[in-house]
């Protein structure tokens, strides 16, 4: 498979992970997702797809602050999401 | 491009109980207490100062917010302005505190029934999410005018 290839099938799984049960989340991920996911670096993309995958309810109170992530990685993720959100 | 809400705002039936509690509860005080005739035209002088003050209120039927700018729509007429990140936010309405280019300041409430459950939402977590950010722009651009 090609790398473009399998990037767009990356990014379509993520698309189709980042419908979450809450729409706050949608708002947030799914135009990160559809817009920055591909500019991210190798590294950046990896933490991205850890992030998608915890719980909802957690990726709730990070994202409005009302907690912080245990690991730093993860809510450095946290944090270029929001910065996207805020400043496009 | 920043995360963008839009939303359609429906006539609240909310605000009309709330405007109307005040002015029932001194009516109701006067009847129970039966107190001296001038108090009925200063209650109703009260009341109609009360709605009139509230009847002022911007009703705007669509509401945009991007970032710290939002763009308020009353009849097709679309108006610009800036929140710089001072508002309440409660179970019942969202209140921004916005602010115009010619520094017109204009007090903003969406009441929770006045818009669908999805845009609530959004608009809860637009609020929460901008909110620090609409107040550091605002430092800056203040800071940077002095």
């Amino acid at each position: 498979m090609k790398t473009s290839e399998k990037q767009h099938e990356d990014l379509r799984r993520l698309t189709w992970h980042s419908r979450r049960g809450m729409l706050e989340l949608d708002v947030l991920l799914l135009p990160f997702t559809e817009q920055r996911y591909l500019q991210l670096s190798e590294e950046d993309k990896v933490q991205y797809q850890r992030l998608i995958n915890c719980e909802d309810q957690d990726l709730f109170n990070w994202f409005m602050e009302k907690s912080v992530c245990p690991d730093s990685e993860i809510q450095r993720m946290v944090n270029i999401v929001l910065d996207y959100a805020r400043h496009g | 491009m920043p995360v963008t809400v839009e939303a359609g705002i429906r006539p609240s039936r909310w605000r009309i109980f709330f405007e109307a509690v005040p002015v029932a509860t001194g009516f109701g005080l006067f009847m129970v207490w039966g107190g001296h005739p001038f108090l009925l035209p200063l209650w109703l002088l009260l009341g109609w100062l009360f709605w009139h003050v509230r009847r002022s209120e911007f009703d705007a039927n669509y509401i945009r917010v991007e970032s710290e700018r939002v763009v308020l729509w009353q009849d097709d007429c679309a108006s610009q302005w800036q929140w710089r990140g001072v508002g309440r936010l409660s179970h019942a309405f969202i209140e921004w505190e916005l602010w115009s280019d010619t520094e017109e300041r204009l007090p903003f409430r969406i009441w929770r029934d006045s818009v669908s459950d999805p845009s609530w939402r959004a608009l809860n977590m637009c609020f929460r999410v901008m909110q620090r950010h609409a107040q550091k722009q605002s430092e800056g651009s203040l800071g940077s005018a002095e």
